[in-house]
């Protein structure tokens, strides 16, 4: 039949405004890649998006699935079960068939031998229809180009616009060579083409929902990349590690353009040293890790708080402790960026808890660095770090670049050692002086130091700068770190934080907005201003977070009190929440 | 004229009478003094131990980290800003054990800081123990025993790693000391330079007097060629790795492009964020 006659056949009651595919094969089979260009298609179509990753730490074989979501409205996470399964393994089919909704659909491919649940299948309705995936990519292209197929098969059930798949698909490969396009359109061809004989499935007729292409699809990291250029980063030091590496990657493309480089280091040690050191000097610097990285970076910051050098780190939270699981998804090294390190050094952190928030927050990061003269750690984690969304725009005239205090060198008096870097001020923050500026000599150490940078003496005041370095954050407290989405219209109130924010909205909408929410965007020091009014307020407050032991409601209580008051929800299966876990505790509580 | 007492800044040293470190701390001064490098260009970085303390003595810019990652501090700083002289220095527990790991990277990455390990054999700060380069059957209260292990061999591992300048000196010849340095300073690309630098509190055995004994030196062959890699290899091998003088040097590698990015600008115009957000597609 004919893409317009199926069109012509399904308009009307059986058009969906939303849908929600997941596709799963052998890792190495480009899994990932079907999952995006079919998100791409989708944001050109003019839907919201989401993608989330399911993969293992091999290369190849194991079994990878994407799910990807488009939807009228942006919903910051994926629903809790598939329209579409599209299976390229057996084991796709096994793990994730479940996971469809009533009347769903099971596409897998043809050379496979179907391995579902037979009761599951009659009892939800479950719809499949096989595919020729592998015998199409066979006659029209190579093996490699499967990802490719799948995209056309994909979008042809779904009855899309074959030239709008095709633009994706150039779009994708024209850096690659004209042969390699011509190539995969082809394969795309072949897919689009079939003669399905019994598409009775059909029914997923995904509409253009307007006319506008919603942006590009990006993850979580890119933004933290763009946001740290845009901040006049010019400098990342670090060591590849999941899921924080597409920092470094996108850094890597764009930093030479700026006048900027990437340096990967032999380990985490080097990494924070060498942001430490070309921070010292001048210019603003990062670098991107995960739990074990942020392990083996706690002297580093020791060394940066003490010696009141900027650095900005993102510590893309993974799940457990050592290895752990390092594709997997986990806010646990909460305490640990809140309390970590030997003696007691101030820090701050910050959580982004949109995709929009990764590049705002990542600015802000570097102007609150430099304005403070500690180290600000961003603390995304794996879902936050790695989700797909698409961004329509990104505000150019939101972006300010503040250095702080800087000492300019005519101000600087005769140079023999006696440059009081560290004067303590009123608000407890010293003018910086870079290496190279006249007069500005002066010494820099971890050892606890006078005002002029050198190490105390037995007989000086042992307290040396404590208190100087201690109190310089106090401000912060009255910030509003806060963001609240619906703020006294009921009396309990649910915070995210990072990636949990998203799918606590998307429960609180379907529960017709019963409880209030917002997300918790400064970490350290906390906003205990704003907390302890909001405490005072609620009669509950749930604190929404994926560990076992509830580390940031715990933090709270220690820091503001109000022990009756708080309120856990927890998850730590290594996948975030559902929505309807979170509807289950707003449930229990109204 | 640059003298050397203008890169001192008169802060008594926390030193042992006698120490080698001393010589390493005036050396480098009169080095300093030799290339007039002007004190807010100068700067030295140091890690933690007694060697560790010498960047607190110098009239210059001084950055006094955490243990072993000196390297790791200088090699950003010459990046941001590659109009600095950026001197590391450290002992031997610094470099080569617990930052054995960017020893080994500095010197592949060849960015041009000067690396000084004053290697006194043994660990005087925690009053004695063993290090890395420390001899079989060496005594102290972690190894009372005796060490069992064979001591380290930095100037091999440096050649191993792809060293383009290797230099080894003695505090006790100190004009030697200062030529060293100064070459050092010049080589473009990472120079390290490996003092023997005695401990006179701890080190019973490997005094300025077992060193005059047994130090040869690569002058006492005129045919020896520093720039030949083979001869720097085995004249280490031959003599235990006591010698002094350049060792090795390698001028012919192309360098990466230096630069400096404390000259890059900051903020990017509303036509270059269009541009970067498109390259999101």
């Amino acid at each position: 039949m004919k893409l317009a006659k199926v069109r012509n056949y399904i308009r009307g009651d059986r058009m969906n405004r939303e849908i929600q595919v997941l596709i799963g094969g052998t890792q190495g089979d480009g899994i990932l890649a079907t999952g995006v260009y079919y998100l791409q298609v989708l944001s050109r179509m003019g839907y919201h998006v989401y993608g989330k990753r399911h993969f293992t730490s091999r290369i190849k074989g194991g079994n990878s699935a994407v799910i990807a979501y488009g939807s009228v409205d942006k919903k910051g996470c994926p629903k809790d079960d598939m329209d579409i399964v599209m299976a390229l393994d057996e084991e796709t089919m096994e793990i994730y068939t479940k996971k469809l909704r009533k009347r769903g659909l099971l596409l897998y491919d043809e050379a496979l031998e179907l391995k579902v649940d037979a009761e599951f299948i009659q009892e939800m309705e479950i719809e499949i229809i096989s595919l020729p995936i592998t015998k199409v990519v066979k006659e029209k292209g190579k093996m490699i180009m499967k990802n490719v197929c799948a995209l056309g098969f994909l979008t042809r059930v779904t009855v899309i616009e074959p030239e709008l798949v095709e633009s994706v698909i150039v779009n994708a490969f024209k850096d690659k060579g004209e042969e390699i396009v011509r190539k995969n359109k082809k394969v795309l061809q072949g897919a689009v083409d079939y003669n399905f004989t019994s598409l009775k499935g059909v029914n997923y007729l995904i509409e253009p929902v307007t006319e506008k292409d919603r942006g590009p699809v990006v993850v979580g990291n890119d933004l933290i990349g763009l946001g740290a250029l845009m901040a006049g980063c010019r400098f990342m030091a670090a060591y590849p590690i999941t899921p924080s590496s597409e920092i470094m990657q996108y850094l890597s493309q764009h930093l030479p353009r700026y006048g900027g480089k990437v340096v990967q280091t032999e380990d985490e040690l080097a990494a924070i040293n060498m942001i430490i050191g070309c921070s010292y000097a001048g210019v603003r610097s990062m670098t991107s890790t995960s739990g074990p990285g942020i392990s083996l970076m706690m002297e580093g910051l020791g060394l940066a708080s003490m010696a009141e050098v900027p650095v900005v780190v993102v510590d893309a939270q993974r799940k457990g402790p050592s290895t752990g699981l390092p594709t997997k998804h986990e806010q646990s090294d909460v305490n640990t960026l809140y309390y970590g390190g030997h003696g007691e050094f101030p820090r701050i952190v910050l959580a982004p808890a949109t995709i929009e928030d990764c590049f705002y927050d990542t600015i802000e990061a570097f102007n609150l660095a430099e304005e403070y003269q500690c180290p600000v750690i961003i603390m995304s984690d794996s879902l936050r770090s790695l989700s797909y969304e698409n961004i329509e725009d990104l505000d150019f005239d939101q972006i300010t670049i503040n250095r702080g205090k800087l000492a300019m060198e005519e101000d600087l008096e005769d140079g023999r050692v006696n440059t009081k870097r560290y004067k303590d001020t009123e608000e407890h923050i010293s003018k910086r002086v870079f290496p190279g500026m006249k007069n500005g000599l002066h010494h820099t150490t971890g050892l606890e130091h006078d005002e002029y940078g050198f190490p105390i003496r037995p007989k000086d005041d042992q307290r040396g700068l404590t208190e100087k370095r201690m109190n310089k954050l106090d401000p912060l407290e009255h910030h509003k770190g806060i963001r609240m989405y619906q703020e006294k219209a009921n009396k309990i109130l649910f915070l995210g934080y990072g990636s949990t924010f998203g799918v606590l909205q998307q429960a609180v909408k379907k529960m017709d907005r019963v409880v209030d929410y917002g997300a918790i965007k400064q970490i350290k020091p906390l906003p205990t201003v704003q907390l302890k009014k909001l405490l005072d307020h609620y009669d509950t407050v749930v604190i929404v977070e994926n560990n076992y032991t509830a580390q940031l409601r715990k933090i709270i209580q220690s820091e503001i009190g109000y022990h009756h008051k708080l309120d856990s929800l927890l998850s730590y299966n290594g996948d975030g929440f559902l929505i309807e876990e979170i509807k289950d505790k707003i449930k229990e509580l109204i | 004229m640059a003298k050397y007492q203008d890169y001192g800044n008169g802060i008594e040293p926390t030193w042992c009478k006698g120490c080698g470190d001393f010589s390493v701390l005036r050396s480098l001064q009169v080095a300093a003094a030799e290339l007039k490098i002007p004190q807010e260009n100068l700067m030295v970085v140091s890690g933690i131990g007694c060697s560790g303390r010498i960047s607190g003595y110098m009239n210059a810019y001084s950055f006094h980290g955490v243990h072993g990652r000196a390297l790791p501090i200088a090699q950003g700083i010459k990046l941001a800003n590659k109009d600095l002289t950026v001197v590391a220095a450290g002992g031997d527990g610094d470099g080569f054990a617990i930052g054995a790991g960017h020893f080994i990277h500095s010197t592949k990455r060849d960015i041009d800081v000067t690396y000084i390990v004053m290697n006194n054999q043994i660990y005087g700060l925690t009053k004695g123990h063993t290090s890395p380069v420390s001899d079989q059957g060496f005594k102290t209260p972690s190894t009372p025993h005796g060490n069992e292990d064979l001591p380290l061999q930095p100037g091999l591992l440096s050649l191993a790693a792809g060293a383009t300048f290797l230099a080894q000196g003695f505090s006790g010849y100190q004009e030697e000391l200062v030529e060293l340095i100064r070459k050092g300073i010049e080589h473009k690309g990472f120079s390290f330079i490996n003092i023997f630098s005695p401990c006179i509190t701890f080190n019973k055995t490997n005094t300025y007097q077992w060193f005059r004994k047994y130090l040869t030196s690569v002058s006492e062959d005129k045919e020896y060629n520093r720039e030949n890699y083979q001869e720097a290899m085995a004249i280490l091998q031959e003599t235990n790795g006591l010698v002094t003088g350049v060792i090795y040097e390698n001028n012919d590698r192309e360098k990466k492009k230096e630069v400096s990015m404390k000259e890059s600008p900051v903020a990017l115009n509303r036509e270059e964020f269009q541009k970067l957000f498109a390259r999101l597609y």
